[in-house]
């Protein structure tokens, strides 16, 4: 019954401006997985918002297709350079742990952003404090971060994958009670925008996935954990 | 006779629980209880107490949004609250938000609003409020110092409804800077 009238509730999700910036979930459907945005502060030079994700499917129906959760920002007359994304709490209300998780920025054609273009639109700076939380402060998701940025400008990135080594992951769980957040939720924190060069009334995405690995790439992780482990201990 | 007081306590406890507080479940989904934590949550006669505590700004000037999620479990339309926060930060505050959002992140009408007529503080002058959010702001909260808050939620009621209530104080900006400096030192001395 609670889940009936959040999925309810949830499916009522559309648009709806943050501040200046406009913003609205062109994937998934809302029955897979959605998204808000809560706006914190808006000055001349940064857009300071909060996002809310949650799953409540890994999986397409009867595979094993992924669940990618688009939002497209449209920047407004008056917006700022920068959009400074101080956190996202994320929500896995599906039945899958996740093991590996993943953050890119599509141009205005909802192409990924291409490390190989010298002067894209759009893309991430001070990536170097962009982490991960079960809680902000306490302990990480995801011990593994691999940031891709541009091939001439290493401050510029254009896409975070975060990986699993140690067996916490983030679990399925509901919505309330023991197994709901903060059991099953992760915490993303300072993602930095810069989008100067996103003309007025254009638009970019942002685009996050978590992936259920196949079982082949499930035995090739578990062996490259247990040999990254044993390469520690003998050090 | 002893045993008479006990059950007679017991009972005169939960007379003055039931009326007008319903039921909720407060959880505290983030940060973590060392930059900012939900120490304690009760029924009062008035509705519900809480009190917390913010021990720390994050060292790049990015607020500490405490988030909390309020589960109705038992239907009431008005949840009346009673905070006490303390600034364990040791900068000065200057303002002090709240925001109600529902899970999925957009403002909350459908089912929860702030009272704006409900609102009350002794620490800040300025106030204001709507369905969505309060703003306090035209004065200050020291360090170590606490300050008491009222405010209401009107809510449909229904059991099992969800939603999130998040606050952050924003520092003064000669303390931010302090700050700043502070954390700048420290990575200086790092060896790495």
């Amino acid at each position: 019954m609670r889940q009936a009238a959040l999925v309810a509730a949830l499916a009522l999700v559309g648009s709806a401006p943050a501040m200046g910036l406009t913003w609205q979930v062109t994937n998934p459907d809302p029955s897979l997985a959605g998204a808000g945005i809560v706006p914190i502060e808006f000055t001349e030079q940064v857009l300071e918002i909060e996002i809310h994700k949650w799953w409540l499917q890994t999986a397409t129906d009867g595979g094993t297709g992924e669940v990618p959760l688009v939002i497209q920002f449209t920047r407004e007359p008056n917006d700022p350079d920068v959009l400074h994304i101080i956190d996202e709490i994320i929500f896995n209300v599906s039945e899958e742990e996740w093991f590996d998780y993943h953050v890119s920025l599509l141009d205005g054609m909802g192409l990924p952003v291409s490390p190989s273009d010298p002067s894209p639109d759009v893309w991430f700076f001070n990536h170097e404090v962009t982490d991960n939380w079960q809680m902000i402060g306490g302990i990480h998701r995801f011990e593994s971060k691999t940031v891709t940025t541009l091939v001439t400008d290493s401050t510029r990135a254009v896409a975070f994958d975060w990986l699993d080594t140690n067996g916490q992951g983030v679990p399925g769980g509901d919505w309330f009670g023991a197994n709901g957040p903060p059991y099953n939720q992760l915490t993303l924190t300072n993602l930095y925008i810069d989008m100067s060069q996103v003309p007025i009334g254009e638009v970019f995405y942002l685009k996050q996935v978590p992936t259920i690995p196949e079982p082949a790439s499930v035995v090739l992780l578990l062996a490259a954990v247990g040999l990254w482990r044993g390469v520690r201990r003998r050090r | 006779m002893s045993r008479l007081i006990v059950c007679l306590a017991f009972v005169v406890a939960f007379v003055a629980w039931t009326p007008g507080a319903g039921a909720i479940i407060v959880t505290q989904l983030s940060p973590t209880a060392c930059l900012a934590e939900l120490d304690s949550y009760a029924p009062s006669s008035s509705g519900w107490a809480i009190q917390k505590t913010f021990h720390e700004f994050l060292f790049d000037s990015s607020p500490v949004i405490l988030v909390l999620q309020i589960e109705v479990e038992d239907g009431d339309n008005v949840i009346a609250i009673d905070e006490l926060v303390t600034n364990d930060t040791g900068v000065t505050w200057t303002d002090y938000h709240l925001i109600l959002a529902n899970f999925d992140g957009t403002p909350i009408d459908a089912n929860a609003a702030f009272d704006p007529a409900s609102v009350s503080n002794l620490a800040f002058a300025d106030v204001a409020a709507d369905g969505e959010q309060i703003f306090l702001s035209g004065g200050t909260v020291g360090p170590d110092a606490e300050f008491s808050l009222e405010f209401a939620i009107d809510t449909d009621g229904a059991p099992g409804t969800g939603f999130l209530l998040k606050q952050y104080a924003t520092p003064e900006p000669v303390a931010l800077l302090l700050l700043a400096a502070g954390a700048l030192t420290l990575r200086r001395r790092r060896p790495f």
